[in-house]
């Protein structure tokens, strides 16, 4: 039960983009077709389940014994870019239909602030393995989410007659605005 | 104690190191050669940025 | 004139958060008062000049096969640096940035300085261009957080970074009138949207007056 209101909280009240302002740089720059932005969610989704729990075992089995905690964020940092070119590698090797929809944003993932912020948040938070694991399902799951629904809204803005100073940017960000309050709406409910 | 911590760190920058090579060494999957470029963002990280293009 | 326009670009033509919208992630995160952005535009000049001088300084000799590794640990190592420096020296700054400051690794502006000025100029023309578009930066968000505070508090106050004790100036204007959700997250992204909307009118008019004339 514990387990299920931590997915809700990090999947929707405390949602990466909306209220941590993790991976901005990804939900303003992809393109407005909501299948590019379903692929993009997917391959976040996958990297950070499997970074959320290498980082916890390389953090409480090797840092940790070796009183070498310090070493943190560069362990981390590395791991991510690693995996990520595993990741793109095993895809090319193996299943050439995945890597043309999703290899496009392999890359992006290795400075994707999410990926970083969920392997420290779920250090400075004190969470045991399963927890880290739950964190590292829900998160991005919630970061897809939001970038699928705003892929659909970014669609219709297109058509939209916005005003000449607010097209592009800024319509978008305040887009995101009104979705953040949408957000904090669940806060109450949970 | 440093010891370990500078054996460590060498391993993972190894690793590291060894994949980014074998990655970029992969051939690409036939129908992908020519990938759309993405211009999802300024990100310099990202081996799609049309930055790195440029150069090559 | 020419080491100064490299300076002067990173402040307004090429403004990493209002032009090129760079880094919005910390930009928008850190910017509920004005005592963050300071402490966090410091942490990320001093972050951007220590970058940009070692891989300036090292730009022959790394293997331009692999630079993109190398720059990562490099920025990794600075940043842990200046987190352990602010721990230390100011744990209230640093408690109230959080994860912020870490995440200054994956903050585009850092790497993509270095990709693109540092590993091709030498070692007095990046520093000047990490100084330039950290000004750029710290100005950004001052200008964001000026704005969250002022509409969300109804007051605007500034403490010393060093020591959250030391009042540097603390007015409050209209502390009735205060609009409450500007401090949380659904007022940043509104905030930088508004003021997005405002260059965007500026640039659009002084086009149209070039096109008439």
């Amino acid at each position: 039960m514990e387990l299920i209101g931590l997915f809700v909280s990090l999947t929707f009240v405390n949602n990466v983009v909306l209220s941590k302002f993790y991976a901005i740089c990804p939900l303003m720059g992809l393109s407005k077709k909501p299948q590019n932005a379903l692929n993009m969610g997917l391959a976040v989704t996958f990297v950070i389940f499997v970074a959320s729990i290498v980082t916890y075992f390389i953090y409480y089995y090797v840092l940790v014994p070796l009183e070498i905690t310090y070493l943190d964020l560069i362990t981390f940092i590395l791991v991510i870019a690693s995996l990520v070119q595993f990741v793109e590698m095993f895809l090319k090797k193996t299943s050439p239909e995945i890597y043309k929809s999703m290899g496009v944003y392999l890359p992006l993932i290795t400075t994707n602030c999410a990926v970083l912020g969920v392997a420290l948040d779920n250090i400075s938070a004190g969470y045991t393995l399963i927890e880290a694991a739950v964190a590292g399902l829900a998160v991005p799951i919630g970061f897809a989410i939001v970038i699928y629904v705003f892929a659909t809204i970014r669609e219709r803005l297109d058509i939209a007659d916005v005003p000449e100073s607010f097209e592009g940017a800024p319509i978008a960000l305040i887009t995101a605005g009104i979705m953040a309050c949408a957000i904090m709406g669940i806060a109450g409910i949970v | 104690m440093s010891i370990y911590a500078i054996i460590f760190l060498a391993v993972l920058f190894a690793v590291y190191i060894g994949s980014y090579m074998l990655n970029k060494n992969t051939p690409k999957p036939e129908g992908c050669e020519d990938m759309k470029e993405c211009s999802a963002c300024g990100n310099f990280a990202c081996t799609m940025n049309s930055h790195h293009k440029e150069e090559e | 004139m020419k080491k100064f326009d490299i300076f002067k670009k990173g402040i307004f033509a090429e403004n990493p958060i209002f032009v090129l919208q760079l880094g919005l992630c910390s930009a928008l995160a850190i910017t509920t008062s004005l005592t963050n952005a300071v402490g966090m535009g410091i942490a990320v000049i001093c972050v951007l000049i220590m970058s940009n001088t070692i891989i300036s300084l090292l730009r022959k000799i790394i293997p331009n096969e692999i630079r993109i590794p190398v720059y990562i640990v490099i920025i990794a190592t600075l940043v842990k640096c200046v987190q352990m420096i602010m721990n230390a020296y100011t744990p209230e700054l640093y408690d109230s940035l959080g994860v912020s400051i870490p995440l200054i690794v994956v903050n585009c502006i850092i790497l993509g300085r270095a990709e693109a000025f540092a590993s091709k100029n030498g070692v007095l023309d990046s520093i000047l261009d990490a100084l330039g578009m950290g000004v750029g930066y710290l100005f950004a968000v001052l200008v964001i957080s000026f704005v969250r505070q002022l509409i969300g508090t109804g007051g605007i106050s500034l403490y010393n970074p060093l020591d959250a004790t030391q009042v540097i100036f603390n007015i409050e204007l209209f502390p009735d009138y205060a609009i409450g959700i500007f401090t949380q997250s659904a007022g940043a992204f509104i905030a930088l949207g508004c003021i997005l909307a405002f260059i965007q009118y500026l640039k659009v008019r002084k086009a149209k007056k070039a096109s008439v004339k």
